[in-house]
């Protein structure tokens, strides 16, 4: 028997300063995941979207008067812009965007895999508001043979030792015109502990590229080098970043763009239906900008599938609501199952593991109990 | 007032040690005003079992994190925590040698293995502190506490200081001890062991924060419901404790090195100033001391030095730091002491 709270993650909800109630993972440095129905929402609020940072010097005070981003490296001229300047000099620009953490549902592995023993809940849909990075980039000049650009906020690591937290993307996509540095989120600032003042939003991508508290952009002229690409948010470099816990994978590559996934939000696990009234099952799905056409769900565990009605598309890089009408005929337990198709023809596995946890976009299937 | 001064002064300090931080060289003037978007973090710290290798764990492993980073995750077998342990030390520097790590899996094996607890007795857990954990309220309220006015005019003071020690044997020496050498009757249970009043000095800005305040993340709690002139007895009581002897002269060299090693070593959490105040600090429970009001004496600071100090970030340093250069950074760590005491009556 383990002695008490140390029975592995009972749902804890805690307060934390900017947010409302959440799942408590871990509190130093925090990662806090968001309950299941803030998913009933398009928008996930700013005050319930989900926290993760990966260093305990985590900014928790920051004066925007004196605050700057700074663009240096290999540009012609370095820059040191304030938010104001942000927000005055540049063109506004704004988005819907998925924010979805590389080890989202990293509890449900089998074999379990260390880490943040996450359920579905992080990530979160924002509208996010900002500027183009290529703006900024273009502002700085960027000079010709460069190769990566690198992006550090304002977290730092608690030992000598520790490597601080950086990520890189390629010169071309951090130029494609849709990676932004945002300095809104849902129409505010963004909570500090989602990245105030400024966050690095890249669309598709998972939450890793996101760097909050974003400082320093750095063009580089040769590939960026570092702990956080190198060494930490690897996947096999395998079809869907599968592999197996006894023959692992020998090649890997920095985790990129989101996978097609899809989820229920309706029914909860362990939700109780009844027979009278019809039952609205609700859930997600989403992709890295290819687009969902099509979600089915299966009441009958794969037996048949049933086509579900699908929301309005929000924007490409925006999650899609989809909802299927359901009045079981009898008193049981069902086993539901759901998936999804893009435009780009990708299917969901209906296995996954890899040793980190990453990139969980099985077939999902949830039981209910129909009385 | 002097205090007053120096507390301000700090302030200053702090501000400007901020701006340093979280801005970046820029060739407009710095507006003279500020736009400062803050928060204050809750602490939500488990209380981690006692079994053998604990010490070691609280050392290497929870100056980084918080031990909820353990207990979150499902039983691992041996291999896995291995495997974890390693990369913690090869890939995050976590400060722990060969034999210290196998004492951390020891140890995470016992209470978080795949056979949970099999190796540890039931009642090893270890609930001595159920309220150590400090909430967010608590946490709000640390920021500020009242200057205590300690007495120093000579007739006022030996009167104060009996009433004092009266106010300390009632109330404090049931855990610090009626020596006061943190070693009362409650230190056997408490994980974070009573600090011992004699093997420092402290400011009054010190007394003053922690009588107000309590110290978060230990079993020291706030004493403001006391009437303010025990309070002042108390500090006026625990400052007698520490004669002030002559601190021996370090020599620049000494205390050259001592800065070097202090910027390299300590200032992640000690800050840069050694106020304490650090990226780090906002999210530790107990928070680093602050050195400019704490003067442990030479002896101590080295057995601190050496050993950690149980149930806190601070670890052990002596596989890290060689013993000349411990004592080079002792000294450094006593010249940051800066007395607060009221001098008026004088």
């Amino acid at each position: 028997m383990l002695p008490p709270g140390l029975t592995r993650a009972e749902a804890e909800l805690v307060r934390f300063p900017e947010k409302t109630k959440l799942i408590l993972l871990t509190d130093r440095p925090p990662q806090l995941e968001t309950p299941l129905h803030y998913f009933l929402e398009d928008m996930t609020p700013n005050d319930a979207f989900f926290v993760r940072w990966h260093l305990e010097g985590i900014p928790t005070s920051v004066d925007t008067n004196v605050f700057r981003l700074q663009i240096a490296g290999h540009v012609k001229s370095p820059l040191s812009l304030s938010v104001a300047d942000l927000r005055n000099q540049f063109e506004a620009v704004s988005l819907i965007a998925v924010n979805q953490c590389s080890g989202n549902s990293r509890s449900f592995f089998e074999p379990c895999v260390p880490g943040g023993q996450w359920k579905n809940g992080a990530m979160g849909n924002a509208r996010w508001t900002g500027v183009r990075l290529r703006d900024v980039l273009d502002r700085a000049g960027v000079k010709a043979g460069a190769a990566d650009v690198s992006f550090a906020g304002l977290d730092r690591a608690p030992l000598a030792a520790t490597p601080g937290f950086a990520k890189s993307l390629t010169v071309d996509h951090a130029r494609d015109g849709e990676v932004m540095v945002a300095y809104e989120m849902n129409g505010t600032d963004l909570p500090m502990l989602n990245g105030f003042p400024l966050r690095l939003v890249v669309p598709g991508w998972y939450a890793t590229y996101w760097v909050k508290a974003l400082r320093e952009i750095n063009v580089l002229p040769s590939k960026f080098q570092g702990y956080w690409m190198d060494k930490a948010y690897r996947i096999p470099s395998t079809t869907d970043a599968n592999e197996a816990p006894d023959h692992l994978a020998t090649e890997t590559v920095p985790i990129n763009r989101l996978n097609l996934r899809s989820l229920f939000v309706r029914p909860e696990p362990g939700e109780k239906l009844s027979r009278q009234t019809p039952f609205e099952i609700q859930g997600l799905a989403f992709d890295s900008g290819r687009g969902i056409e099509r979600v089915e769900v299966s009441t009958d565990d794969a037996a048949t599938w049933q086509i579900t009605q699908l929301d309005p598309e929000l924007g490409k890089y925006s999650w899609r609501r989809w909802r299927l009408r359901w009045q079981p005929a009898t008193r049981a337990q069902y086993r539901l199952q759901v998936r999804a198709f893009n435009r780009a023809g990708d299917q969901q596995p209906a296995r996954l593991w890899n040793r980190s946890g990453f990139m969980r976009n099985v077939v999902e299937q949830t039981e209910v109990e129909v009385l | 007032m002097k205090a007053l001064i120096s507390s301000f002064c700090s302030a200053l300090a702090l501000v400007c040690l901020l701006t340093g931080e979280t801005t970046v060289a820029t060739d407009t003037p710095v507006a003279n005003t500020s736009n400062i978007h803050s928060i204050t973090l809750p602490h939500f710290e488990p209380v981690m079992p006692i079994a053998p290798g604990r010490e070691e764990f609280m050392r290497a492993c929870v100056a980084c994190h918080s031990p909820r980073y353990v207990v979150m995750q499902p039983p691992f077998p041996r291999r896995q925590w291995e495997e974890t342990v390693n990369k913690m030390i090869k890939n995050y520097g976590a400060p722990a040698n060969e034999e210290q790590a196998r004492a951390i899996v020891d140890y995470l094996e016992v209470v978080h293995g795949v056979v949970p607890m099999a190796k540890a007795p039931a009642a090893a857990y270890d609930d001595d502190e159920p309220d150590a954990v400090a909430s967010p309220m608590a946490q709000q309220s640390i920021e500020t506490f009242p200057m205590l006015a300690v007495a120093v005019a000579d007739g006022e003071h030996a009167q104060e200081l009996s009433r004092g020690a009266a106010i300390f044997e009632q109330n404090c020496a049931g855990c610090h001890g009626a020596g006061s050498r943190g070693d009362g009757v409650v230190s056997q249970v408490l994980l974070r062991k009573p600090a011992d009043l004699t093997s420092a000095r402290f400011n009054v800005s010190f007394l003053s924060q922690v009588l107000w305040n309590g110290v978060r993340g230990t079993s020291m709690p706030s004493w403001r419901s006391l009437p303010r002139g025990d309070l002042n007895a108390v500090a006026a009581f625990v400052q007698s404790l520490h004669p002030d002897h002559n601190p021996e002269r370090a020599t620049p060299e000494t205390l050259a090195r001592g800065t070097a090693l202090f910027h390299k070593n300590c200032a992640p959490c000690h800050g840069e100033l050694g106020d304490g105040k650090s990226a780090a600090a906002p999210t530790m429970a107990p928070p680093p001391a602050n050195l400019k009001w704490i003067q442990p004496d030479f002896d101590f600071e080295l057995k601190v030095l050496r050993d950690g100090i149980p149930g806190t970030a601070m670890p052990s340093w002596k596989d890290q730091i060689s013993e000349s250069d411990r004592k080079a950074l002792a000294a450094f760590v006593r010249s940051l002491y800066e007395s607060t005491e009221v001098i008026e009556g004088h």
